[in-house]
Formats: structure tokens, sequence, C-alpha cells
């Protein structure tokens, strides 16, 4: 290395070269008075910098520290997708109890609508065919499910909401009584 | 939250229960950095009142945004990241970032004699830190008196280690021309 590795020499004296740059650098120092003056200089400006001293924390310090955090929620190492598993069993439950309430009632009223004779030429394919087709089963267990639907809709739904409010409750509970043992901790 | 050997827990272990909220692991850590950060703080803004503030200010905000911390990145590293920020924050909202132009040194021949030489001197040295630009200030007293890696801080500042590097070389530049007179040849 003939020419002075100038841009070099601080990463040198910070000992941040690694490998054939650390070598030609130091290669260089052995045969160049330039280049040690000037890594002289950089060890003799670290020396007078710490002439000056920082003050130290006051005793105060930490206390007045300690006073002034704020309360935190508790941090939940569940990766964010999950946290929302919680919700996911009572949110299908819901979502299959509105399906069913919905298809019993649009079944109910597609069977009322044929039965009273309106819109037969669209709805012909639903009503029971003389001398029985294959729909006539179909339409008649389709029929039943739909009265089920109908009489049980009601109760699941309630029960469905009821057991959902319950498992929002207890997660509410879960969560304020952990605030509350961090708070007093 | 008991911890068997408060001195010897590793930070990982503190950080951890910060995160859920332990107050006592936290003060832990406060007693590891305060001193450090302190002293970083005050050499970024030069006046000690301000420092306390930023540094008491930093922790806070460590403690709020600790539950984002990952460890990747040095625990020292990040909080010195946000101390030197919320210092400059200060510093800009009380009075200004400091002139590198209109902080006056005084001359060397009278420090000496009116004062204990080596409290001129640990003085000039401070006022010469702070005549440097905020940004080259930060990587010097960074390297100089925490004595992080060139990596270490690039993560602390969030810049690259190539414009730590040109930081650096330029602060060192500037302050031999500045402390001249007191630099040993």
């Amino acid at each position: 290395m003939d020419k002075h590795p100038t841009q070099w020499l601080p990463a040198y004296y910070d000992g941040e070269l690694r490998g054939q740059r650390l070598r030609d650098v130091t290669a260089h120092l052995g045969t160049c008075d330039v280049c040690r003056r000037e890594l002289a200089q950089m060890e003799s400006l670290h020396a007078l910098l710490q002439v000056s001293s920082a003050p130290l924390a006051s005793a105060r310090f930490q206390a007045e520290i300690g006073l002034r955090l704020p309360s935190r929620r508790a941090h939940s190492d569940v990766p964010r997708v999950f946290r929302w598993a919680g919700w996911l069993i009572p949110g299908i439950l819901l979502g299959a109890a509105l399906f069913a309430q919905t298809v019993g009632w649009l079944t109910n009223a597609l069977l009322l609508i044929a039965a009273t004779g309106w819109g037969q030429t669209w709805l012909a394919w639903l009503l029971p065919q003389s001398g029985g087709g294959v729909l006539t089963g179909w339409q008649s267990a389709l029929h039943h499910a739909a009265l089920l639907f109908w009489r049980g809709a009601v109760p699941a739904g309630l029960l469905v909401l009821a057991l959902f409010m319950g498992l929002a409750w207890l997660i509410g509970m879960r969560t304020n009584a952990l605030q509350l043992s961090i708070h007093s901790a | 939250m008991a911890m068997n050997d408060p001195l010897t827990t590793p930070d990982l272990t503190l950080i951890e229960r910060a995160k859920y909220g332990d107050r006592q692991a936290f003060g832990l850590l406060v007693t590891r950095y305060q001193d450090r950060v302190l002293g970083v703080v005050y050499r970024m803004c030069g006046d000690l009142q301000l420092a306390e503030d930023a540094t008491q200010e930093a922790f806070i905000r460590a403690w709020e945004q600790l539950p984002c911390y990952e460890p990747r990145a040095p625990f020292q590293s990040w909080l010195y990241r946000i101390a030197i920020n919320r210092a400059l924050d200060m510093l800009r909202r009380e009075r200004g970032s400091v002139d590198i132009e209109t902080v006056s040194l005084p001359e060397n021949s009278t420090g000496p004699e009116q004062h204990a030489e080596n409290i001129a001197l640990a003085e000039q040295v401070r006022q010469a830190v702070l005549r440097l630009p905020e940004a080259s200030r930060a990587v010097i007293i960074l390297r100089e008196y925490e004595g992080l890696t060139y990596q270490e801080i690039s993560a602390a500042l969030d810049i690259p280690v190539g414009t730590v590097m040109s930081r650096l070389n330029y602060a060192r530049t500037k302050l031999r021309e500045i402390l001249t007179p007191w630099m040993e040849a």
C-alpha cells in the first residue's frame, strides 16, 4: 500500500478493521511515520476527551422516574393474529346460528309463497308434482327441516348469544384481574 | 416479582419482566443504565438540569415502548437512541441547537490562571464537543465516551455504518482543530 490509508486509520484505531484491509494498514503503519503520527494524534485526542467527566445520577433521580412511570397494560407474548382466537369459537357459533336461522326463514317464506298459489310459475319446481316427482321427498324433508329450524332457531340463537356474552364476561374479568395484580405489584 | 440476585440478573430477563409491567425489574434496568444515559445526554446538551429531565423522559418513554422492543438490537443502543432523540427534542424546544459558530472558548492562557488546571481543561473539552454539529456530536460521544462499536452506533442512531465512519472522521478532525492548543504533540 503506497498511498496513505487516511480514510481507514480511524477504523483501524477503533479496532473496526478486519481481514486484508487490516493487514494492509498494519503493514503500511510499519513503514510510514506520517500515518503513525496521525494515529498518535487520535490517541492524544482520545486521552484529552477523557478529562471531561460526566455527572452521575443523583439519589433522587431513580425515585423520580419511579414516581413518573405511567401505568401500562400487561404485555402479551401471544402473537397478534392469535389474540383474536378467543373470539373465534363464539363467532363461529353465532355465525352458524345466524346462517341456520336465515336458511329456515327463507325456506319457510318460499314454502308459504308456494302454498298460497302465488308465484306458482317460478316456484313450480318446488311444489309436489302429480304422480310424485323426485322433488316431493326432498321438498317434504326441506319442509320438516324448515319447521325444525323455525322452532329451534330462536332458543338456539338465545343460547348462542348467552354463551357468547358469558365468554366475553369471563375474558373481561380475567383481563381486569391481571391489570389489577400488575398495578398493585 | 422476586429475583434471585438482582445484580446478576441478565438484561433480557429484566426486560421480559418489565414488559409484563414489573416495575422492580425496570428499576434495576434504570439503575444499570442511568449514569451512562445521563452522561450521553449531558454531553449532548451541556446542561445538567436539561440532561436530567431528558434522561428521565427517555426512561419513561422506554418503559412505554418496552413491549415493542425487539432483542435483535442491543438494549443499550435502543436506550441511547431514545435518550438522544429526547435530548435533541428538548434542546431544540428549550433553546435551539448549539451553533458551532456561537460558542466561544475561553483563552487557553486565562483558564489555568483562574481555575484548577484540570477543571478548566475539562470545560474546554466539554465546550469543544458542544460546538460540533448534533449529528457528529452524537457519534463521537457514543464512540469516545461509551465505547460503542460502529455497528452499535449505527443501531443507536439508525444510520448506516458508512455514515458513522464519516461523521466520526469529521468530528475528530474538527475537535483536533478546536483543541489543538491543548493536545500533546
